[in-house]
């Protein structure tokens, strides 16, 4: 995060704060998400009204209380449908779904499969802290095996691989994050809103009540201690932070509102045998990581290449569903008299 | 025999599910009604895609009513499976179409030395005539599949002869509907109507009692099935969104839109579970389009958290219901109007939501693009509950209507209007009326929409005071809608000697009207309550049609007498009410009505 940047933005991160509170217990790692997250939207210069956020059910989908947006908190396992259904209908909107490991990949399982299918061009978060941490501490569906709950109860049965599944199913940006990693989260964040499509950001966010004791899998100290790096990305307002070298190359640049942003690989130079855009690579690295309990954090995968979902229903001249006056939703007298036609 | 004038006929064809005769019986129906006959089909068919026996009625003529009746008059029967149901559900001197070459041909063939008259097929009552379907088939075509499939059209070709319709008006009908499938296709259609036609002309004793009477009136009239009208209605209502999932028998209305989808603004998508698919609409909603899902029994179980969603953070949608007969799996093919109750309470606790009973395809039609409004005015989920004999089955109706009121998307706040507010609170009642203004994601202030309970500023709140005020200002919106007329009024008509009533809604509107004839010329008249909307309950107007009529018999198709407890719930426990239910999938016909409808006067008199 550069300095400069803030300068030429009209947005700081208190502009995203809210008079509400989502609740949540001191100490919690979601509660640093929603920082970051704050901090990305101010850096792409996103007006509040511009963001709509749709949560699920759980410590997740409260922190929706905290961010100033259009939000909508939906139903246990339900955000992805509902974020579906206004993406589609108003795709000038930019979509954030915020959602955890039990909301997603236990209750919601079905429609995440749904979801990545169809490389809808919205951010998911998946705040991931493997314990169902609202009603005091159960197993989740990405609780390891051996991590015993704070009660003492162990599953045997493997974890969900939401990053691999995300992978195989479609996400074209898939990203890990950890919530003690702000600047990394924040570029992900970004990197994750200007992508056009699918953008899957799982991180690992500790509950400091119920899941970051001595033996748990998804504590502060257990992700630390099993971090590795994997590509790092950060994401830079071409003429705000470039001024005298706009011809630099970027991986990939986007427009947003006018500006041009830039997605870089920080480190790529020190994995010369990894590249993010093979899918093959990616999920093979991945699933060698999964295994030996590695968590390796940054950007896993990325694919500029595919249509995002909603350009299937429309044209370029076609305004968006949610766009209409009343009046140009129903067919005129002379085409009704058409349809009727066919039944006459 | 005596010579036809037939001004209402009914032909069954017992044939096996799969054989590709559905579409030769549509386009059959089809040519009836081009030729200004009135006419309506019925499909019994089992829940399966090849073999299992599966009948289609068709009910044409001049007079002919929209209910199926309890008998025929032909029937053609390719299978022997079922084929004693159907013969015993033939008028006495009516006619048994069967194929030599079958397993039953040679049970009742007549020209046979053997034939065993003692066969179970076999009835005094009824005329046989032999018709060699599927020697003409594969005689006279190449192909296994068309062997097949022209079996069915050589029978339409002799049927068309045996009612009196010309071979041009026949085939016309068959071009044009499978104009789209090729030129081999409809040429193949053409010859094999030809060739029935042909068989039965050259017969000597072909009877000509069933030749339909035709009158050339001018008529402006329509031919559809209930799914096109309340797809068609949902296009209308200015419906923009639609989310749907296949099952049995809402599948043609989706599909119906998502062809609509082609020509105007509309997305349609398919869900990967009705609950999704609601999810999916109330977010397309909240964005600002006018959604809708459709489904049947248990799609609807499935969703049930979203109803309550819809309503409590009151994001507009309409539910279309195509009830079919359950509970659970149920008998998916068949029909019932079991889900009352589940459209007044599904979803936990309670919210309030508007639940709309069509009855006849005009009703379906303006109720379906009215629900729209009506959704979008009241800010709650609109259920319109349809049933499988409605959705499926084609009726000859009276022509639609132009929506007579303009597309109304309800108290929606622009931009212009919100910067001439001092203060917005999304939950604010600020006319009384129980319906707070909303705004769309990216127009004006931010906000929490949300399912958990908040103050009028939509932040979260357990409050006491805050609680029932969200209930009780919910609530006031159906009283709000009400006082504005805002929902379809009651059909009623009083006849001024009767001293009994019928209370029916959906489709056994039909069978009724047809069994209130019928009664007339015996005397004895009924009056007709029919029933547009269940909540909010048309208390007052019941009130009224009580207060006219001794006897009230309430029609309805479940075992529980879901709508009996309701109008005794709404309206009174002390009257003379009389149940006729029905509760076995099949369809209502005017001969069960008239029958007990006599029964229970005639035990008053005793």
């Amino acid at each position: 995060m550069s300095e400069n940047r803030g300068s030429k933005n009209k947005y700081s991160p208190v502009d995203y704060e809210t008079n509400s509170s989502a609740n949540l217990c001191p100490g919690c790692g979601h509660a640093l998400i929603t920082r970051a997250l704050r901090q990305a939207v101010s850096e792409l210069n996103l007006p509040p009204e511009k963001l709509n956020v749709v949560a699920g059910i759980g410590c997740s989908g409260k922190t929706v209380a905290e961010i100033k947006a259009n939000g909508i908190h939906t139903l246990h396992g339900c955000a992805a449908p509902v974020a579906m259904g206004s993406q589609v209908a108003n795709p000038d909107q930019e979509h954030i779904l915020i959602s955890g490991d039990g909301d997603s990949w236990a209750i919601g399982s079905g429609k995440m499969i749904a979801l990545l299918r169809t490389n809808l061009d919205l951010l998911y978060i998946c705040e991931n802290n493997g314990t169902y941490g609202l009603t005091r501490g159960q197993l989740s569906p990405t609780t390891k095996i051996d991590s015993p709950t704070r009660w003492g109860m162990v599953s045997d049965i493997p974890p969900v691989d939401g990053i691999g599944i995300a992978m195989v199913t479609g996400a074209t940006y898939v990203a890990r994050g950890f919530s003690a990693r702000q600047e990394l989260l924040v570029e992900q964040i970004k990197g994750g809103i200007l992508h056009d499509g699918l953008a899957y950001l799982e991180v690992f966010s500790p509950c400091r009540t119920f899941n970051d004791h001595e033996g748990s899998h998804h504590s502060y100290k257990y992700c630390q201690r099993h971090a590795a790096d994997f590509p790092k990305i950060s994401v830079n307002d071409i003429e705000a932070d470039y001024p005298s070298d706009s011809e630099l190359e970027h991986e990939f640049t986007y427009e947003e509102d006018g500006r041009q942003f830039g997605l870089e690989f920080d480190n790529l130079d020190e994995m010369p045998e990894y590249d993010p855009t093979d899918l093959n690579l990616a999920l093979k690295t991945w699933e060698d990581y999964w295994t030996e309990q590695i968590i390796p954090l940054g950007l896993l995968y990325i694919d500029e290449s595919q249509k995002a979902h909603h350009e299937r229903f429309y044209s370029e001249e076609d305004d968006y569903i949610a766009t209409l006056e009343p009046e140009e939703t129903r067919p005129s007298r002379e085409d009704f008299s058409i349809i009727l036609d066919q039944f006459r | 025999m005596s010579s036809g004038a037939r001004e209402d006929l009914q032909i069954a064809v017992l044939t096996e599910n799969g054989d590709y005769s559905v579409s030769t019986n549509d386009t059959f129906a089809r040519v009836l009604y081009d030729l200004g006959l009135k006419t309506t089909t019925r499909r019994i068919f089992p829940s399966n895609i090849k073999g299992a026996p599966s009948r289609y009625f068709i009910r044409t003529g001049q007079n002919a009513k929209m209910a199926l009746r309890s008998n025929s008059d032909i029937a053609i029967i390719l299978i022997e499976e079922r084929a004693e149901r159907v013969l015993s559900r033939l008028r006495p001197g009516g006619l048994v179409i069967y194929d030599p070459d079958s397993y039953i041909g040679e049970k009742i063939d007549p020209a046979r030395d053997d034939k065993d008259i003692s066969s179970r097929f076999y009835r005094d009552a009824l005329n046989y005539r032999a018709v060699p379907l599927k020697k003409l088939a594969a005689d006279n075509f190449e192909d296994y599949l068309m062997k097949r499939v022209m079996r069915n059209v050589i029978y339409v070709g002799f049927l068309s002869s045996l009612l009196g319709i010309g071979f041009t008006e026949a085939s016309e009908g068959f071009a044009e509907n499978f104009a789209d499938k090729g030129e081999k296709i409809v040429d193949n259609n053409l010859k094999a109507l030809k060739l029935g036609r042909d068989y039965a002309e050259n017969l000597n004793s072909l009877t000509d009692e069933f030749q339909l009477t035709r009158s050339r009136c001018e008529r402006d009239t329509l031919f559809m099935r209930g799914n096109d009208a309340t797809a068609l209605g949902a296009v209308m209502g200015g419906c923009t969104y639609a989310s749907w999932y296949p099952i049995t028998p809402a599948t043609s209305h989706g599909e119906n839109l998502e062809r609509y989808a082609q020509r105007y603004p509309l997305v349609v998508e398919q869900g990967e579970n009705e609950d999704s698919c609601l999810g999916r609409a109330l977010g397309a909603a909240w964005a600002g389009a006018r959604a809708s899902v459709s489904t049947s029994g248990p799609g609807f179980s499935n969703m049930a958290e979203f109803v309550g969603y819809s309503s409590f953070a009151e994001i507009p949608v309409v539910i279309f219901n195509i009830q079919r007969c359950g509970p659970s799996t149920g008998m998916p093919t068949h029909t019932k109007q079991g889900d009352l109750r589940a459209a007044l309470h599904i979803s936990h606790d309670e919210s309030p939501r508007v639940v709309l009973t069509p009855s006849t395809v005009e009703q379906l039609y303006s109720y379906s693009w009215q629900a729209f409004n009506i959704a979008a005015r009241y800010q709650m989920p609109v259920i319109l509950l349809s049933d499988l004999e409605l959705g499926l089955s084609h009726f000859t109706t009276e022509k639609l209507d132009y929506p007579d009121e303009p597309v109304d998307e309800g108290k929606v706040l622009s931009p212009a209007e919100l910067e001439e507010l001092e203060k917005y609170s999304r939950y604010e009642d600020v006319d009384g009326d129980g319906v707070c203004p909303r705004t769309l994601p990216g127009q004006g202030p931010t906000y929490v929409t949300r399912g958990a309970y908040h103050a009028a500023d939509g932040r979260l709140s357990e409050a006491p005071e805050d609680a029932r005020e969200k209930m009780e200002r919910l609530f006031k919106k159906m009283t709000t809608m009400k006082e504005n007329n805002d929902l379809p009024a009651p059909e009623v008509e009083i006849c001024n000697s009767a001293g009994a009533g019928a209370i029916v809604f959906g489709s056994t509107r039909y069978a009724f009207e047809e069994a209130r004839e019928n009664l007339t010329t015996e005397g004895i008249e009924l009056s007709l309550f029919d029933l547009p909307v269940l909540s909010p309950f048309p208390t007052k107007e019941l009130h009224e049609f009580l207060n006219q009529h001794k006897k009230i018999f309430i029609i309805e198709q479940n075992y529980s007498g879901q709508l009996m407890s309701l109008i005794q719930e709404k309206v009174s426990h002390d009257h003379d009410f009389q149940p006729l239910r029905s509760y076995d999938g099949r369809y209502m016909n005017a001969s069960i009505i008239e029958e007990r409808v006599k029964e229970s006067l005639l035990n008053e008199r005793k």
